[in-house]
């Protein structure tokens, strides 16, 4: 690379090209970096360098430390690792998983949490689950372990910026305050419940895994017709039972 | 590397309320702490016996040099969080003293801002009780004054999201109000004949003490400032607000100046009103007119009430966190956060100030101009060592570059020159306010010399603000876990 092209300017579009180069520079030299050096490295205006990193900073990608000389990366590169990371569940987990579905008659479902979302983990391939990841996710209010995930949040609005509901079926909780007292519920009896709210037949019943230190990791989860709702809730203490056998394969 | 520096779990500044306020509700604050309505109505008045034709360029040049300082500002506003606006960025530019110098002389500016617009309140709201036939004088005005704190503290205590809400609206009702009345007034003066000429300035220092005066029309716009935790992308929100704020003002002082230079527009207005009266010959019309802006005034006083007091409040919540007043005052309700008791404790001072110079003085004119100029007198010199801060921060950090040290420079040599200009007019006399400013100042200095000397290590303490924390870095993230 020419010592031209290196000289990059703050003007679009080459700006992004220049700000995503700040933010790997912050990444590779690890915290405690300065915009100074960050300037030599890239051979960068000093000037467009220093903008930059306020922009990112502005953005919350980077963060200033308390010495206001020194960057790090900031927690919304956490957005990027959520949506790149891939559940693994181990060979021991399996083996638990395998165990659970020989003992039950509807599908049994592994899921993982990142900050804000839902990942499948390990689907039952037998009765698979009704919705993919990218639906529940769009509907977290209307389906079992996206309850969990709303219950474990002090704020709704950190998961749901804007509180627009759509009724999937005509048992979707669409006002806000029935979802709170939902909620209550849910973190209550330490299980959650999707009864024809997502679908019209379809129910579930979903566990915590947490981990030694009581966070949110992933849930356990039983779906089935609507008709079996009874049935489902006495497996109840066989799936708490099963994510605590889970938790330190996971965790 | 030395790794990285000590990063805290908690905010030193925790128990506020955060990201919570839109850019509009920032805004809201610069916006409402300057009272722009009150101001087109009153200032024009003020600056153009001295400054004649020049007053549309004495209102730019003051529009321009606050930009200048607004420049600054933004500066620290996209590297630091700070709840206490101007007095943790100078501190962190300059260093304990200077820094508790600022700090202190914009608490005064505040203050007195504070209690100038609660009088101002209570004296519009007097005379609107009068139209109806009630008796005014100061036993209204104090009772009023009193209403109006009572008011304003119960709001701010109840959150800064719904004071900085009221605000805003109440600001651009009132601009409205204000600028309805005197495009009426203005085209009464033109129908009769009246040409727009003010005649020439006085003299060259009176133009430099009418620019002097015209800043103080802008002063408080940095306020956005002190709510920088409470707004949401406070990097974004803050600069942009501080940014545009003394551009927006300008054009609107530049407007409200243009219809005000014929003769008899300004007949009205006298020099300083309490009340604004357009001429009697407008008719009924123009009197309903009159009472809608004196409810839009009323109105903005109040607004800056709240701008101020919330402004007041911030400092003295950081202060009070770093010990350098008393620690009570950096104490939150638990419920609103907000800082209750810095603003439960300034807002008694702030009615009782004013009402008892009003019964002193007995003209609600004469303490309204007092205030004001003891106001103008804080932030003056919070601007200049901001000015002379902004540089000797970016060096310290190590982000210097040449237009932050350009206009630094310049914005505080210009201002020092402005002021020793202004002091050779006949027309400023170094009177009361200044004396009464020193004595504040003085007072401050013997407030910070006893805490410093009861608790040694007080300077390495100043300056807090809302700096990253644990949590916000990445380095503590793990992917598969849920945060509360």
């Amino acid at each position: 690379m020419s010592p031209d092209d290196r000289a990059l300017s703050g003007r679009q579009p080459k700006a992004v090209t220049s700000a995503l180069r700040v933010l790997e520079e912050v990444a590779r030299a690890g915290s405690g970096v300065t915009a100074k050096d960050i300037a030599a490295r890239l051979s960068m205006p000093s000037a467009t360098t220093y903008r930059l990193l306020n922009i990112l900073v502005g953005e919350g990608y980077v963060v200033r430390l308390p010495d206001l000389s020194g960057f790090a990366l900031g927690q919304k590169i956490g957005v990027l690792v959520d949506a790149a990371v891939v559940p693994t569940v181990c060979a021991a987990a399996r083996e638990v998983l395998a165990e659970l579905r020989l003992s039950v008659r509807f599908g049994v479902h592994l899921f993982y949490y990142t900050n804000v979302a839902v990942r499948t983990a390990d689907a039952d391939p037998e009765y698979p689950p009704p919705e993919d990841e990218s639906f529940l996710n769009q509907h977290l209010y209307a389906c079992a372990v996206g309850k969990l995930l709303l219950a474990e949040k002090s704020e709704l609005e950190s998961v749901i910026p804007r509180w627009e509901p759509r009724a999937l079926t005509a048992r979707t909780l669409v006002a806000r305050s029935e979802l709170i007292a939902n909620l209550d519920l849910i973190r209550s009896r330490g299980f959650a419940t999707q009864l024809a709210e997502l679908r019209d037949a379809s129910a579930c019943v979903a566990v915590p895994v947490r981990s030694g230190s009581g966070t949110l990791v992933g849930s356990l989860a039983l779906s089935g017709h609507v008709d079996h709702e009874h049935l489902m809730l006495r497996h109840v203490p066989s799936l708490r039972e099963h994510a605590e056998r889970l938790a330190p394969l996971m965790a | 590397m030395s790794g990285t520096p000590r990063i805290r779990s908690r905010s030193p500044v925790a128990g506020l309320e955060r990201a919570r306020l839109s850019f509009v509700q920032v805004l809201g604050q610069s916006v409402s702490a300057v009272a722009p309505s009150a101001v087109m109505v009153t200032l024009p008045a003020l600056v153009i016996p001295d400054a004649g034709r020049a007053t549309l360029a004495v209102f730019a040049a003051a529009a321009i040099l606050m930009t200048a300082v607004g420049y600054c500002v933004g500066q620290f506003a996209t590297r630091m969080v700070a709840v206490s606006g101007l007095y943790s960025y100078i501190v962190k530019g300059l260093g304990a003293v200077p820094g508790f110098a600022g700090g202190w002389s914009l608490l005064v500016g505040y203050a007195a801002a504070a209690m100038a617009s609660t009088l101002g309140a209570a004296s519009y709201l007097a005379a609107l009780l009068g139209r109806v036939g009630l008796p005014t004088g100061s036993t209204l005005i104090a009772v009023l004054a009193a209403i109006v704190g009572l008011l304003a503290l119960l709001l701010m205590i109840r959150g800064v999201k719904l004071s900085a809400r009221i605000m805003l609206a109440i600001e651009v009702f009132a601009i409205v109000a204000a600028s309805a009345a005197l495009v009426v007034a203005f085209v009464q003066s033109v129908r009769e004949g009246a040409t727009a000429s003010a005649g020439g300035a006085k003299s060259g220092s009176a133009v430099g003490f009418a620019v002097l005066l015209a800043i103080t029309s802008f002063v408080g716009f940095e306020s956005a400032g002190t709510v920088a935790r409470e707004a949401r992308n406070p990097f974004v929100t803050v600069p942009r607000a501080i940014r545009w704020t003394p551009i927006a003002l300008g054009v609107l002082y530049v407007f409200a100046a243009a219809l005000q230079l014929p003769e008899p527009v300004r007949e009205g207005v006298d020099s300083l009103p309490i009340v604004l009266t357009l001429p009697d010959t407008s008719g009924a019309g123009s009197s309903a007119l009159s009472v809608v802006m004196e409810l839009g005034i009323t109105a903005s006083w109040f607004a800056c009430v709240l701008g101020s007091t919330t402004a007041l409040s911030r400092t003295l919540f950081a202060m009070g966190r770093e010990g350098v007043v008393p620690t009570v005052f950096g104490r939150t309700h638990h419920r609103f956060h907000t800082p209750h008791v810095a603003l439960a404790a300034a807002m008694p001072v702030i009615v009782a100030v004013p009402v008892v110079y009003l019964f002193v003085s007995g003209s609600s004119r004469d303490v309204l101009i007092g205030l004001l100029a003891v106001s103008a007198h804080g932030y003056v010199l919070a601007y200049v060592l901001l000015c002379v801060a902004t540089p000797a921060f970016l060096r310290r950090i190590g982000e210097l570059t040449r237009l932050p040290l350009v206009i630094g420079a310049l914005a505080a040599t210009a201002m020092v020159a402005l002021v020793g200009w202004a002091a050779f007019s006949r027309t400023y006399v170094a009177g009361a306010a200044t004396a009464v400013y020193v004595l504040l100042m003085l007072l401050g200095a013997a407030v910070f010399a006893i805490r410093a000397r009861r608790s040694p290590g007080i300077g390495e303490r100043m300056g807090v603000y809302d700096e990253a924390v644990a949590d916000d870095l990445l380095g503590r993230y793990r992917p598969w876990e849920v945060r509360r």
